[in-house]
């Protein structure tokens, strides 16, 4: 096979290859949601209030650790059993950071660098909470997810099935279902890293503004894993500055190419720009903000 | 589109998926894609896969012995109109599409990413370099096992930094050529990855060379000679000194696994 073609296939399928056992976490936790909670408990567990749900739904990483490939079919479960939208999107957006095992991993990368640990969390859950309460304003009849209506597990059964063999086959069928969208996003992630050059983008590093600038759309490019970003964001440490770096962890894991699609799949249209827009500005003053308070004006 | 022949495509692609890691594991091409590492996960992957793909099977074999589909049905209908049954041309693609890596998988032999996966990257920024604040005056520290490749290489170097100057070492890796380095210079590539391919990234040893070698770009070389330093712009760059270059195939393992 040809070099670039090599390349371009390597990376489409390690990518699917990689993203599996994670998908495959999110579609069987999705079929336990789907199994286990109705939609009446998950009303109860609510709390009331737009922003207690909001920070709810940002810390829920804690209590199901999915990254960025697992957690939207766990969120498109939720949705389906009744948890507002701007709530679902808040999940969205803070769990694959916003959890025990990338913030374990970032410490490890960063050889338990504390700051660079809470700082991205902080970032993080910063533009989750912003665009949760910001969608629950702007759009509390936003329209719902292109998922089904909120379903129980005995709907259209005409006998209760075993619960191993009913939630195989739920996973079964999200996993199919979603799996379209990884493959695509794959294929676009590896086209891109292919195809566009970034040598010029990564020759911004040099200065504080351009050093953000430059990392920002490098990690929507990439699109690498939640648990891996880290380990890539410190081979870049001799170079970007500490703000730069926190902006790569940050808005890799809320606007990727790999994850494009799957969003628009999810969440309406509105809502996704919004997330784009409102990510991309705040994660870019708060690194910003990082950079003059860490390394001085 | 009835439930048993969607029971039967999903059935075809979880069998395909979990026949692609174990294809993988077989020939040994899976360290071509994925971190080691992450073997156990990626076994176990497979055989989730497969276990989901035989319940399918299983599934679609009591819709046929059934006259009436519903009553084999064990995904609510919500959820089975949420997952389209309805369209049995987007159904189509929807399988080509996610069949397609699992094709390419079973068919392509994988080589190692070459020069060009840097994406117009410039040499001279990705030459490795010692860590800021190594001493000045080099201390020889021998270090715990040969020099014998990069990985120990950059473990060596993360331990003593600039202190490693005048050890010897044998490296492997691609030639990088460059019109920025200085005659008698060349660059030798190797990758690192964490997860996967998709995030590897290059680690680029200077190398220098009594005459111009007869080494092409993208060529696979196992270099031996003498650890160095040579400042540039102010950096101090990890050199090898080479005293024999010789050519070699692509190592079945071409990349490094170490958190760089």
């Amino acid at each position: 096979v040809p070099g670039r073609l090599n390349e371009l296939v390597v990376v489409f399928v390690s990518i699917v290859l990689q993203s599996q056992p994670f998908v495959l976490l999110g579609v069987f936790a999705s079929a336990l949601a789907q199994r286990y909670l109705s939609a009446e408990r998950l009303a109860r567990w609510l709390p009331s209030g737009r922003f207690s749900v909001v920070l709810l739904a940002c810390g829920f990483g804690f209590v199901a650790p999915v990254c960025d490939c697992g957690v939207i079919p766990l969120a498109r479960r939720f949705r389906a059993k009744g948890l507002p939208l701007y709530a679902t999107t808040a999940f969205i957006l803070a769990a694959p950071v916003v959890n025990p095992i990338v913030l374990a991993s970032t410490a490890v990368a960063f050889q338990a660098d504390w700051t660079i640990v809470g700082l991205r969390m902080a970032m993080t859950f910063s533009v989750a909470m912003t665009v949760g309460l910001l969608a629950s304003s702007l759009m509390p009849e936003a329209p719902p997810a292109l998922v089904a209506t909120p379903a129980t597990a005995s709907e259209g059964l005409e006998e209760p099935p075993r619960p191993l063999a009913a939630i195989a086959a739920h996973a079964a069928a999200e996993y199919v279902d979603i799996a379209l969208f990884i493959v695509l996003g794959a294929l676009f992630t590896a086209a891109t890293q292919t195809f566009v050059p970034r040598g010029d983008l990564i020759a911004l590093g040099g200065s504080r503004i351009g050093s953000v600038a430059a990392l920002m759309p490098l990690a929507t490019l990439l699109s690498i894993c939640s648990e891996a970003d880290a380990f890539v964001a410190r081979a870049f440490a001799a170079t970007f500055s500490t703000g730069a770096l926190l902006a790569f962890m940050t808005i890799g894991q809320i606007v990727d190419l790999r994850n494009g699609l799957l969003l628009f799949r999810t969440l309406p249209g509105r809502l996704v720009a919004l997330i784009v827009v409102v990510a991309y500005g705040l994660i870019f003053v708060e690194a910003l903000a990082v950079n003059r308070v860490l390394l001085g004006p | 589109m009835s439930e048993r022949v969607t029971a039967l495509g999903r059935a075809g692609l979880l069998l395909a998926s979990a026949a692609l890691i174990a294809k993988l594991f077989a020939a040994g091409q899976m360290m071509k894609y994925i971190a080691p590492a992450l073997d156990p996960l990626t076994a176990l992957t497979g055989l989730v896969l497969g276990a989901m793909g035989a319940m399918e099977v299983r599934r679609a074999l009591r819709c046929r012995s059934r006259r009436h589909s519903a009553g084999c049905s064990s995904v609510p209908r919500a959820l089975e109109h949420d997952h389209g049954v309805e369209g049995t041309l987007e159904r189509g693609v929807t399988y080509g599409v996610v069949l397609l890596p699992l094709v390419l998988g079973m068919a392509v032999a994988p080589q190692a990413l070459g020069t060009s996966a840097l994406g117009g990257e410039r040499v001279t920024r990705l030459l490795l370099t010692f860590a800021p604040g190594s001493p000045a005056t080099p201390r020889p520290s021998a270090p715990d096992e040969p020099l014998n490749d990069i990985g120990p290489l950059l473990a060596y170097l993360r331990r003593v930094g600039e202190g490693s100057v005048g050890q010897p070492v044998r490296v492997t890796g691609m030639v990088m050529r460059s019109d920025a380095l200085e005659a008698g210079e060349f660059a030798l590539l190797r990758y690192a990855m964490v997860h996967c391919v998709a995030d590897a990234r290059p680690v680029v040893l200077l190398v220098v060379t009594p005459a111009s070698p007869d080494v092409q770009p993208d060529q696979w070389i196992e270099i031996e000679g003498e650890l160095a330093s040579r400042e540039r712009d102010g950096d101090h760059l990890v050199t090898v000194l080479a005293r024999r270059i010789k050519s070699v195939e692509e190592p079945r393992n071409p990349y490094l696994f170490v958190a760089y």
